[in-house]
């Protein structure tokens, strides 16, 4: 008898502590875990931030609409300018689109390649000399992009190189300093064979820096 | 007079309470997660240029 009201007793004293645990769990935890990521007096904290390259194209698309070559030209001319508006020559398309922005948001400088889908002859046929399809790469953030083997600031056939042209080899990651204009020019051909609608996806890679 | 049947009902509840009881904890804090390095040392975006080229009209021939 007496064993047996002291096992109960003993389960008694089990149950409320079980009880009294899993409060204690449930009010602590969130507070535990605060102090373990914002917390401290003194003593040392070791965190490893790794490295994140990420790119983000603020602005990805660039549509020019419908449009035709005017009555007697040769060719007409279209070029994004960065944040400004485009210019359009010898052709009625719209003016309204703007450079591609491509910004550094990882934590370590990168290196940037550009990769074109098509040339200016598979993307409009015709004439090779009167038709273009060019990009132009540049600082939005003045610094953000240096070391590349490609020049900038100039217009250049895209995929003019067999190997992906390496704009960037230091592609910053500051905020004041980590976005760079793509900016598009299309000369299209009087006599170009592939009209109707017609697109071409650029493709941007970054690697480790340098 | 307590019975065995009693008994051996708590030391299950006892127990039931605290298996929850590891199992909130264990959902609720981070113990036991791997977390991993995040490391990534690529990426990549696409951008797309579009047009739709209307063809040009004819040039009328004027007769005289």
């Amino acid at each position: 008898m007496a064993e047996n009201n002291f096992l109960t007793v003993v389960a008694v004293i089990a149950v409320v502590l079980s009880l009294l645990n899993i409060g204690i769990i449930i009010v602590k935890v969130p507070v535990i875990k605060e102090r373990i990521t914002g917390f401290a007096s003194s003593g040392y904290v070791n965190v490893t931030v790794s490295t994140q390259i990420t790119i983000n194209l603020t602005t990805d698309t660039i549509n020019w609409g419908s449009g035709v070559i005017n009555a007697g030209q040769e060719n007409a001319s279209l070029n994004t300018n960065g944040a400004l508006t485009a210019t359009v020559l010898r052709g009625n398309w719209t003016t309204t689109p703007t450079a591609i922005v491509i910004a550094n948001i990882g934590n370590v400088n990168a290196s940037l390649t550009l990769g074109a889908g098509k040339t200016a002859a598979t993307f409009f046929g015709g004439n090779a000399g009167d038709q273009a399809y060019q990009w132009n790469v540049s600082n939005k953030d003045v610094g953000s992009c240096n070391g590349g083997t490609e020049v900038m600031n100039t217009w250049r056939n895209v995929n003019s190189t067999a190997v992906p042209g390496k704009f960037c080899a230091q592609f910053g990651t500051l905020l004041a300093a980590n976005e760079i204009y793509l900016d598009i020019k299309l000369v299209i051909p009087k006599l170009a064979t592939l009209t109707g609608a017609q697109s071409d996806m650029i493709t941007v890679t970054a690697d480790p820096a340098g | 007079m307590v019975s065995k049947k009693a008994v051996v009902v708590l030391v299950l509840i006892a127990i039931v309470l605290s298996i929850i009881s590891a199992a909130i904890f264990y959902v609720d804090s981070d113990f036991g997660k791997n977390y991993g390095t995040g490391e990534k040392t690529t990426d990549s975006g696409s951008a797309k240029v579009s047009i739709v080229i209307n063809s040009q009209p004819q040039e009328v021939q004027g007769n005289g």
